[in-house]
């Protein structure tokens, strides 16, 4: 509840006798320009390797993740300024415990990395779905699509069973996850985005609308897809490779090992199946975890979950997620590999 | 006043965001250091909606702003007719709409690769990344074609990517004995003098994937520079032994700086044009 959402100051206009005090971001304690002149003075004098490699990490992820960002931004501004609410109460099934695996086999339409799936299933929220079904399109959307499982395919020539696994594995999470919603899920710990506002409806077009939540969801999430690449940049610079073969040679060490592995380095899901198919010292099933737990769970889709969804949410959802990831890979992975 | 410039500020950060896309992209081969290939026309398409959104923003909001009276006729605590400013009148009224168009504060980081790509644009992964300890990627066992028949006296070396050359050094056929070959790739610092290690990274994304190939390489003088492009011709000095994933050994014959490639991560055989 930390960061200022537009959510938030929606609701404010709304009722503003029961809207909490606005903070400002701990992040961001010296304001804007401050941490801009910091980070810049820190780029332009500390030139070390290190530093170096940071840097242009941070960018890459960035960069590679926008183009993402603004595909799922457009579907989610599209959802919110075009598609009725009607249209989704039409195709899902009401229970949502039915609409959890038909949200779940869904998610296969959307090509596109984790960044794509976020804002994307919080339209479809704010648009009346379920969040369960919301919740299990968001992670299964980055692991099953057809882009992400015919790299999977080439990153492991002749062994289909590792596609097979992998999108076998993934649905289960996510379905998994969705009834665990709907089962445990408490309303008050989503911190829902609050529906468009309707104020001053009268002088704003479908269009207008669309612009200013495409303006409104892309500027929030990269904001924290920086956060996130920030955070996997640091990691790849300060924790050095060799530390994997420490756990070569124990096969049940390795499965959470590599889990935990794909959670700090958050490669996007359309890279992990090669870093997977490179880590060649570990058993297949730590593999397939890493290529499960990788879409689902990592830092930059973390930080992106707090800042859509609330903080308390992301803590919460993206434990259990990787607790049934990982329970999931091994049980696919025995079965399968 | 400030209020216009807080307005404006989101839209002209989308805008900066954008700017910064399309001028690695567009006509520009920096985004390669960052990302695979295949990202150009992604990376235009957003930088072109981002720029745009950002435009249609100013646009609207400057609009807007010129489209509010000066001055409006209102009424007062007794009902007796007088002219209000607006600012003052409709403070309340506007006072959401600011906010609204205020974006999220944690929006504010996207300036930091912004600046970055359109100031210092970081260089593409170097020796820091190639020199970490770590297992070296293993090559699948791939069967290669033969290669064309070479005298040994031939002074035309065979232009190898460090893929095909690690591949083949593992070759039973031992394909690479008494070859000339040409192999072109980064400067890292070696393990012993006269030691050094040619490596190219691959990415299968973007560099936070990045996996090193690299090949030993034995030559009299000083190594030269860290991250130093170079274009080697050397011969295969087989290692006898060597466990699969250890580095072959090139010996050097002639070596020359060339330019950083166009696709750094792209490993490609050396070509002359």
């Amino acid at each position: 509840m930390v960061e200022t959402s537009l959510g938030s100051v929606r609701h404010l206009t709304a009722a503003p006798a029961v809207t909490p005090p606005r903070r400002r971001p701990a992040l961001l304690v010296g304001g804007p320009p401050a941490a801009v002149a910091a980070v810049v003075a820190v780029a332009a004098a500390w030139d070390t390797g290190g530093l170096r490699a940071w840097r242009t990490l941070l960018v890459a992820i960035v960069v590679q993740g926008v183009p993402f960002l603004v595909l799922g931004t457009v579907v989610s501004a599209a959802i919110a300024a075009f598609v009725p609410a009607r249209v989704f109460t039409r195709v899902l099934p009401k229970n949502p415990a039915l609409a959890v695996p038909v949200a779940g086999i869904a998610g296969a339409v959307l090509p596109g990395c984790e960044c794509a799936s976020v804002p994307v299933a919080g339209s479809l929220m704010k648009r009346g779905v379920a969040p369960a079904a919301a919740l299990a399109f968001l992670l299964s959307a980055p692991a099953v699509n057809p882009v992400v499982l015919a790299a999977t395919a080439i990153a492991f020539p002749g062994r289909p069973e590792m596609v097979l696994a992998r999108l076998v594995a993934s649905l289960l999470t996510a379905v998994v996850m969705g009834w665990l919603w709907v089962a445990f899920g408490r309303p008050e710990w989503l911190r829902l985005p609050k529906a468009p506002d309707h104020h001053g409806a009268a002088g704003r077009n479908p269009l207008d609308e669309f612009r200013r939540s495409l303006q409104h969801d892309f500027l929030h999430a990269g904001g924290f897809l920086v956060v996130g690449a920030a955070a996997a940049a640091t990691f790849n610079v300060l924790v050095p490779p060799s530390i994997l073969q420490t756990f070569n040679d124990s096969p049940w060490l390795g499965i959470p090992v590599l889990a935990g592995l794909a959670v700090v380095l958050a490669v996007c899901s359309e890279a992990d199946a090669f870093v997977a198919a490179s880590l060649t010292g570990f058993s297949p099933t730590a593999r397939l975890a890493f290529m499960v737990v990788g879409p689902m769970v990592d830092l930059k889709l973390i930080a992106l979950q707090s800042g859509a969804f609330g903080r308390g949410f992301a803590a919460r959802f993206s434990s259990a997620t990787f607790v049934v990831a990982l329970v999931a890979s091994i049980v696919i992975g025995g079965i399968l590999l | 006043m400030k209020t216009v410039v807080r307005g404006l500020a989101p839209s002209l950060l989308i805008a900066l965001v954008g700017i910064a896309l399309l001028r690695i992209s567009l006509g520009s081969d920096v985004f390669l250091q960052y990302v695979k290939e295949g990202l150009r026309y992604p990376l235009i398409a957003s930088g072109l909606v981002l720029l745009g959104v950002g435009i249609a923003g100013l646009v609207n909001r400057l609009t807007a702003r010129r489209r509010e009276p000066v001055m409006r006729f209102g009424r007062d605590a007794e009902g007796n007719a007088v002219w209000q400013r607006p600012a003052a009148a409709e403070d309340h009224a506007h006072e959401h709409e600011h906010e609204h168009d205020h974006g999220p504060r944690v929006a504010w980081l996207l300036t930091v690769p912004a600046v970055l790509l359109l100031c210092f644009t970081p260089p593409a992964l170097g020796s820091f990344t190639a020199s970490r300890d770590g297992a070296d990627a293993t090559m699948e066992k791939t069967n290669y074609a033969d290669l064309a028949p070479q005298a040994p006296a031939v002074s035309v070396p065979t232009p190898m990517s460090l893929t095909e050359f690690i591949g083949r050094s593992h070759d039973p056929q031992k394909s690479l004995e008494n070859r000339k070959v040409r192999l072109t790739g980064f400067v890292a610092p070696g393990p012993g003098p006269d030691e050094w290690y040619l490596n190219r990274l691959v990415v299968s994304c973007c560099a936070a994937d990045a996996r090193r190939l690299r090949v030993l390489v034995h030559a009299p003088g000083p190594a030269p520079a860290a991250d130093t492009w170079v274009d080697l011709t050397g011969v295969w000095h087989p290692v006898p032994d060597a466990p699969a994933n250890t580095a072959p050994r090139l010996d050097v014959t002639e070596q020359h700086t060339v330019p950083q490639p166009r696709a750094p991560y792209r490993d490609l055989p050396p070509s002359d044009s």
